[in-house]
């Protein structure tokens, strides 16, 4: 048996917020196949945020492991995780927040690549651009600062940033809920046909089971800071082993006026 | 037909200082009591703002530049701050997106309920607060006495919501216009806050006017939809004919770009996109201003803005609209 990208084994973080601790991340294991979308879905403050965070090495774990490609990274301190940094890459949920509105796209773009000084200071601007190009962004916007893009034009910068340094894993998390639906669709899609085209593997954090259900291999469940279930995509949707699950999609409206309203949302129980 | 409850006429908004750049760009509709009528689009598309316009809440940098708004067949006074007081909360209530922010964090929110109560009726003050625990035990919060002189920081963001939505009903207004008011909440609060409304709609027969850009949503619990698109109504159909038979080209890519999973599990994982994006309001387009989208978009549609047409309560403002399906 191959060893997997991301291995995380009975994973705690706790830490303290005013005077209480707080335990985010409850004995969490995982693992993540090579080139495999693994969705991390789950309710605000179940903790899915934090484990990225942990795996990105912007929070440290109380124990636990974390191996990437079969070395532990969990707990590294700065100064070895830069190693790492280069193949785990992040796309965050904010495409506001996340981009420093003082830098034009193609220093945000190149930047990645200025830190870890990675090719020739000339042609890095020519790798921010190619990137630009491969997330459809034209490249002669390049001179323009963040605040002249759309959410989704954003986004899509987020994502060459990320790009830029051919990671083998992308986390995202909630990479879309910030924008249209419209917009929400060609951005999935260009994440898909990036994964494709690069071998990308995925950790894909979401609340929304019925979207990654549309394009995740696999999804995991994360309930008060615990997997609660794990399956293929279509399984966990059609045949839901958790009560949390079996509570989530009782919940969720399908966009489609044949199906029977969610027993969550009919009052004649009243 | 009787006499709609809210008639939206032709309104249209614009940029104060910039004459010519529209919000929005001659929007009517009406909603009847009891009833839900879901307003759809995505964001920049006007939805909000025609909420704004029908409370009498417009920023300061727009401005009515035409058409009107009737409560029961009498024109409101948008436009004029203090009569619209009289108006809020009474004739029509409304909830918004981010109850934290709807509410003031130094006060009870018992206290805040009773002040709309106050606000607006002559009541003495042991049978007011005796309204709020009442309207607080109608939305479903557990031990509404204590809660009551709870601070906003202590309630989760579901809580908030129902007290939200217990102030925009304190003084039984016939409309409730709820700007998405589940955007914010995890999909199991959701769902048990359009339960609430929908119950509430039932015993009070309040019409509800619900703005999301959920068409999940909006399957389950509108009656009917309208459809917006930079500043001007697409298409307006009772819900099943809309999900069912959509007619304007956007009504169709919205549709195909939203998630679901009989869909995916029917053709090979990508959502179907809409190209492009939503053209900017100073954008001076003579035509159609989804044709730099649309597959249908003909030199007509570049040309000229097409008029609504109407089959029945179906209506769709497009020249090439999407062949019609066979309702069964």
């Amino acid at each position: 048996m191959t060893t997997p990208l991301l291995r995380i084994d009975n994973l705690h973080v706790s830490f303290r917020v005013g005077k209480e601790m707080i335990h985010p991340v409850r004995g969490i294991s995982l693992q993540l196949e090579r080139g495999e979308t693994l969705a991390l879905v789950g309710e605000s403050g179940c903790g899915k945020t934090t484990l990225a965070r942990t795996i990105l090495g912007l929070q440290a774990p109380s124990s636990g492991s974390i191996e990437y490609e079969g070395n532990d990274i969990a707990g590294l301190d700065r100064f070895r995780l830069k190693r790492y940094r280069p193949h785990i890459q992040c796309v965050f949920q904010d495409p506001f927040s996340s981009l420093n509105p003082r830098k034009r796209v193609e220093q945000l773009i190149r930047e990645p690549l200025d830190i870890h000084q990675i090719g020739e200071a000339s042609s890095r601007l020519k790798r921010a651009h190619e990137m630009m190009e491969r997330v459809g962004l034209p490249t002669d916007w390049g001179r323009r600062f963040p605040h002249e893009f759309s959410g989704g034009q954003r986004q899509r910068i987020g994502i060459a940033r990320a790009l830029v340094m051919q990671p083998d894993l992308l986390i995202c998390d909630e990479p879309v809920s910030a924008l249209d639906v419209s917009i929400q669709a060609q951005i999935v899609n260009l994440l898909w046909e990036l994964k494709r085209d690069m071998g990308l593997s995925y950790l894909f954090i979401s609340h929304d089971l019925m979207l990654v259900e549309t394009f995740a291999d696999r999804v995991a469940m994360m309930y008060k800071g615990e997997i609660v279930e794990t399956g293929p995509a279509r399984e966990v949707w059609s045949n839901p082993q958790h009560a949390f699950t079996r509570r989530m999609i009782d919940a969720i409206p399908v966009p489609d006026v044949t199906r029977p309203t969610p027993p969550a949302f009919r009052i004649d129980a009243d | 037909m009787t006499t709609p409850i809210l008639a939206v006429e032709n309104l249209q908004i614009s940029v104060r200082k910039k004459p010519g750049l529209l919000i929005l760009r001659g929007v009517s509709f009406t909603v009847h009591a009891g009833e839900t009528l879901a307003i759809v689009g995505e964001s920049g598309c006007g939805k909000s703002m025609t909420s704004l316009a029908i409370m009498g809440l417009l920023p300061d940098a727009v401005e009515r530049t035409a058409g009107s708004v009737r409560f029961k067949g009498r024109e409101l006074p948008i436009t004029d701050n203090r009569a619209m007081r009289k108006v809020r909360a009474v004739e029509i209530g409304m909830v918004f997106q981010e109850p934290m922010a709807a509410l003031d964090p130094l006060y009870p929110v018992g206290k805040q309920v009773l002040e709309v109560i106050e606000e607006h009726e002559q009541l003495p003050r042991e049978m007011a607060w005796k309204r709020v625990i009442d309207l607080l035990t109608k939305v479903d919060l557990p031990n509404p006495e204590a809660l009551a002189w709870s601070y906003p920081h202590k309630l989760s963001g579901g809580q908030l919501q129902r007290v939200v939505i217990a102030m925009a009903l304190a003084c039984n207004p016939d409309v409730l216009i709820a700007d998405e008011p589940t955007t914010a909440l995890d999909v199991t609060v959701q769902a048990q806050i359009m339960r609430l409304l929908k119950r509430l709609q039932r015993d009070t027969g309040v019409a509800i006017v619900l703005i999301t850009h959920n068409l999940g949503l909006v399957a389950h619990t509108a009656d009917r939809v309208m459809v917006m698109y930079a500043g001007n109504k697409a298409e307006e159909a009772p819900t099943r004919d809309l999900f069912l038979s959509p007619r304007h080209p956007y009504s169709r890519g919205l549709l195909d770009a939203t998630p679901n999973p009989e869909r995916a599990a029917a053709g090979g994982g990508v959502l179907r996109e809409i190209p492009g994006t939503v053209p900017s309001i100073a954008d001076p387009m003579p035509g159609c201003r989804f044709a730099p989208r649309c597959p249908n978009a003909s030199d007509l549609c570049r040309a000229r803005v097409p008029e609504p047409t109407f089959e029945g309560a179906h209506g769709y403002a497009c020249f090439h609209p999407v062949a019609r399906e066979t309702l069964t």
